[in-house]
């Protein structure tokens, strides 16, 4: 078979030009059906059939016309319709004469185009066409099924992946071709060997049920603009071609070959937890080739503080015993050693410590030496703010998002009335701003210039925000408490100011609903993510964003920052996990094996691990440092999980979920049995009952946010709907 | 259910919310489809094929709508040419010793805030409630007041002299020759209550409004400028 025929296979969707099909290579004999013009002047679809015998493709895209100028007799009659249909369409006269005259072909053709009315997309859905027998669908996918069940345990697994994408696009070719009751029959009978994890994609596909639904509907954009990726094995591989060689005739071969990706992997097959773990995402697993990037997963290293420990330290000279200031430099010389995985300090640019950021890092200091250790013998003390009365007919309404500063003393959240309400939760009140004319008169050198500006009468322990028009979807304070972040479904990102109580800046990128957003741990930077599938990441000081993520096939729901601010997380509703980097703004990790909306991300303290939560109440830990498999799968929640947690020295996770309760994870456990082995595809998640340490449920209180202070007492908050 | 245009009932809504808020739905489903339909039977006419409305007719007629009122995310392959555009440029470095870190003043919302506010009724003469924004120099303004009785009304044409001396926190606008016209209703019982002399020269103090919002203004003005 002639090589120069693998160009006919590829698809006429625009799918990705770079994924290369393994399947090319197989020695499938040609097709013996030769397209025919249909009665009502159609195009052919030259996708399936390479025509027996000869050199000529004919494409529909204006990219490559490799005609053969022969002589017409060498050339089939209904490609060189095709061609000149094309060549009518695009209004190209000369080049028409010139064909005709080359080779004598001077009948008149009809240019009719009825799926003229689709639009671009009926282009791409015109690789659907085809005049396979109805009938004989069924039955193919039947054989399929079939062919998996009896094969060998080791490759079965890995074979079954292929029956779901195979039957959806069996289903929407039937669908696209008129053949509407083959198609309903189709899922009726054969829904049953797909996995319980796909009924939902099944389900809105079911409902598109003509060709003219087929342009809008957005899971279709998705499968047909993307492969679906298996990774398989060279040996079921082997297995899963010497199956199709026998079908040639059918329509499977032809889908596996225009719609799936498969990646092989060397090595042994896996097993049926191992092929589970992964799947779920929209367009099937990740491939290869997009998580080999290294990460510096490592945290920067930390200023200079020794002076200002100092001064702490003689100023507690009589308390002190000598033994807890050796301590105190042991700990600082640590920090000294030069960490592989860290990235250089100058990867991003961040902003330098000012004076009142170095005390903050001392007064951080100092509390870390007064933290409670935790650990499985130790659990947290949990502190729960609930929202009473948080119905909608009340100034802080209905609550939908809220956060916590990093030193624990401001609570801010935003309904969906649309008003942000900040809180003080510690006996310090919020002040404002001193008017003008009494700021030109303190003392600008003054050490406490930062407290004399703020005036004291005006302190207050609660003051509303106005500004959206829309409910607040997320809250983010930033580190030094001078500013927060708030996104709402106008599509709007707003920074506030904390010290004047007013709106500073308005970020219009996401036109689109924006759904979380974080202020990074240096401050300075933002994250944002949206309806409009893109994360995007934003400077303060700056009305358009720096780096615009964009990957997810569907919204970006979740977003978190690395502790080193290089990496950003994004969890979206495709049921994926994307790592970014902010320098240049690619993806480096793509994690699989949520089954649900990822709706909770969060990562350790020590940078190295990432923990994400989704709405099929499964909470996955991933290692950075690997490549791309689940380190851990944690279930035990039975509602979608909205926050995590890590506490502060990392030994402990807990995540809050709509199903009211608050749980603790022993993740030490999770660290150490993951550091042995190196996690790569063929190692299954860890799925241990015995790493759930206890249970806090509350009285219907859907917990929507967990954050531990520095002294690792778990704060927790959520609406209470009484 | 009233038959007929539907681009005739404007404010559907509104007539019907006291009564019978059920209807709405069903009359603004029916100022849709007449919408549509009328659409629908203008592309027939364009075309001039049929002279009845084809079904490609209503689908054109209902995708121009759905494409006025519905917009879809950008298509995923403009997203990553985006992306790869912006992405391309290197992360800008970060000015030392910025204080608080904002955008160009005109992607803020830090501006001066100006609000409207009454002059008190200190002349004894035509009580002029002339407002003005701070930055306004109109060159003629007409004030209206009405009296008591509602019937007899005041017209004073002014004209102003664009002399304005800036300083806060007053404006002042000298006036020219303001002519006073009353016009008199039936014989009344209310005797205007003020006399004019014409020719006569007034000055108008207008007190620009220096409310709440400036100090909140000047200290981040104050740090910009550092």
């Amino acid at each position: 078979m002639d090589d120069s025929d693998s160009p006919t296979y590829a698809s006429l969707a625009p799918a990705n030009p770079t994924m290369v099909n393994d399947l090319a290579s197989v020695d499938l004999p040609s097709l013996s059906n030769i397209p025919d013009v249909n009665s009502n002047g159609h195009l052919p679809s030259a996708v399936q059939s390479p025509l027996s015998g000869q050199d000529v493709s004919s494409p529909q895209t204006p990219a490559s016309l490799d005609m053969k100028s022969d002589g017409y007799s060498d050339m089939d009659k209904s490609t060189m319709i095709a061609v000149i249909q094309f060549l009518k369409r695009g209004n190209l006269k000369s080049t028409e004469e010139i064909l005709r005259k080359e080779c004598g072909f001077f009948e008149p053709v009809d240019v009719t185009d009825t799926s003229g009315a689709l639009g671009e997309e009926g282009e791409v859905l015109a690789a659907y066409k085809s005049d396979g027998n109805p009938a004989e669908y069924q039955d193919a996918f039947k054989a399929l099924s079939a062919f998996v069940e009896k094969s060998l345990d080791a490759y079965k697994y890995e074979v079954a992946a292929v029956l779901y994408p195979v039957l959806i696009h069996m289903y929407l070719e039937l669908i696209y071709n008129g053949h509407r009751g083959e198609a309903v029959e189709l899922l009726q009978n054969c829904s049953s060997s797909i996995e319980a994890h796909h009924a939902d994609d099944l389900r809105s596909i079911s409902l598109v049920t003509s060709r003219a639904q087929m342009a809008g509907q957005p899971l279709l954009n998705t499968l047909l603009s993307a492969q679906y990726t298996c990774r398989m094995s060279r040996d079921s591989l082997a297995h899963l071609k010497r199956f199709l060689a026998d079908r040639s005739a059918g329509p499977v071969p032809r889908i596996i070959q225009d719609r799936l990706n498969i990646d092989l992997v060397d090595g042994q097959p896996r097993t049926k937890a191992q092929v589970l773990a992964v799947q779920g995402a929209i367009t099937g697993e990740a491939p290869r080739s997009a998580n080999k990037t290294k990460i510096f997963y490592g945290l920067l290293k930390e200023p200079e503080l020794q002076t200002v420990i100092n001064e702490e330290e003689e100023a507690e000279d009589d308390l002190d015993k000598p033994k807890k200031k050796k301590s105190k430099k042991d700990a600082l010389q640590k920090n000294k050693k030069n960490d592989p995985n860290a990235p250089p300090a100058n990867r991003i640019p961040l902003p330098e410590l000012r004076d009142q950021d170095k005390q903050e890092r001392a007064r951080i200091y100092r509390d870390s030496m007064k933290r409670v250790t935790l650990s499985r013998d130790a659990l947290p003390s949990i502190c729960f703010y609930s929202f009473v009365n948080a119905s909608n007919t009340c100034v802080g309404g209905s609550v939908c998002s809220v956060d916590i500063s990093d030193d624990s003393s401001i609570l801010a959240f935003g309904s969906a009335e649309s008003i942000l309400s900040v809180h003080s939760i510690t006996p310090a009140k919020l002040k404002a701003m001193k008017p003008a004319e009494q700021l030109s008169d303190i003392d600008k050198d003054s050490e406490d210039v930062l407290v004399r500006m703020l005036d004291d009468r005006s302190g207050e322990t609660q003051r509303n925000l106005m500004g959206h028009s829309g409910p607040v979807t997320a809250v983010s304070v930033s580190p030094d408490k001078a500013l927060l972040a708030s996104s709402g479904q106008d599509g709007t990102v707003r920074i506030w100011s904390l010290q004047t109580w007013t709106c500073v800046v308005v970020l219009r990128g996401h036109i689109y609903p924006v759904w979380s957003v974080r202020f990074s741990p240096h401050g300075y930077y933002l994250v944002t993510g949206g309806h409009d599938r893109t994360a995007r990441l934003w400077t303060t000081d700056q009305h358009l964003p720096l780096r615009i993520f964009a990957g997810h096939y569907s919204d970006v729901d979740v977003v978190e920052f690395h502790p080193n601010s290089n990496y950003v997380a994004s969890g979206s509703s495709d049921r994926s996990v994307r790592l970014w980097d902010c320098s240049n703004g690619a993806c480096v990790r793509i994690f699989t094996g949520h089954k649900g909306t990822v709706s909770a991300v969060n990562f350790s303290p020590c940078g190295r691990y990432l923990a994400s939560g989704s709405c099929d109440a499964r909470i996955l830990v991933w290692d950075l440092g690997g490549h791309g498999n689940a380190l851990a799968a944690l279930s035990s929640h039975s509602d979608t999980i909205h926050t995590l947690a890590f506490s502060r020295e990392g030994t402990i996770l807990a995540s809050g979920s709509m199903d009211c309760t608050v749980k603790i994870w022993d993740f030490a456990k999770v660290t150490e049995e993951g550091r042995d082995e190196d996690v790569n595809a063929t190692t299954s998640p860890l799925e241990d009952k015995s790493l759930l340490l206890s249970t806090f449920p509350t009285k219907q209180t859907p917990v929507l946010s967990l954050h531990f202070t520095r002294r690792n007492v778990l704060l927790a908050s959520g609406p209470f709907n009484g | 259910m009233p038959q007929g245009d539907g681009a005739s009932w404007p404010h559907l809504g509104e007539l019907c919310a006291p009564q019978a808020p059920q209807h709405i739905n069903k009359l603004q489903e029916q100022r849709y489809v007449t919408q549509v339909l009328d659409d629908a039977r203008a592309f027939a006419n364009y075309a001039k094929k049929a002279k009845t409305v084809e079904v490609e007719d209503v689908k054109l007629a209902v995708q121009m709508q759905v494409d006025r009122s519905y917009t879809a995310p950008p298509p995923r392959d403009l997203l990553l040419d985006l992306a790869r555009t912006r992405n391309s440029n290197p992360l800008p470095a970060i000015k030392p010793q910025c204080g608080l870190r904002m955008p160009p003043d005109r992607y803020c919302l830090s501006a001066c805030n100006y609000k409207m506010k009454k002059t008190p009724r200190s002349v004894t003469r035509a009580s002029k409630a002339v407002t003005a924004g701070a930055a306004v120099k109109p060159a003629v303004s007409v004030v209206t007041t009405k009296s008591s009785s509602a019937q007899q009304t005041v017209t004073l044409v002014q004209k102003q002299h664009t002399v304005v001396t800036t300083g806060p926190p007053h404006k002042i606008v000298t006036v020219n020759r303001p002519l006073i016209k009353v016009t008199s209703g039936p014989p009344g019982d209310v005797v205007p209550k003020f006399q004019v002399s014409p020719g006569a020269v007034g000055v108008i103090h207008i007190k620009n409004e220096d409310g709440g919002s400036t100090p909140t203004v000047i200290p981040k003005r104050k740090r910009d400028a550092d």
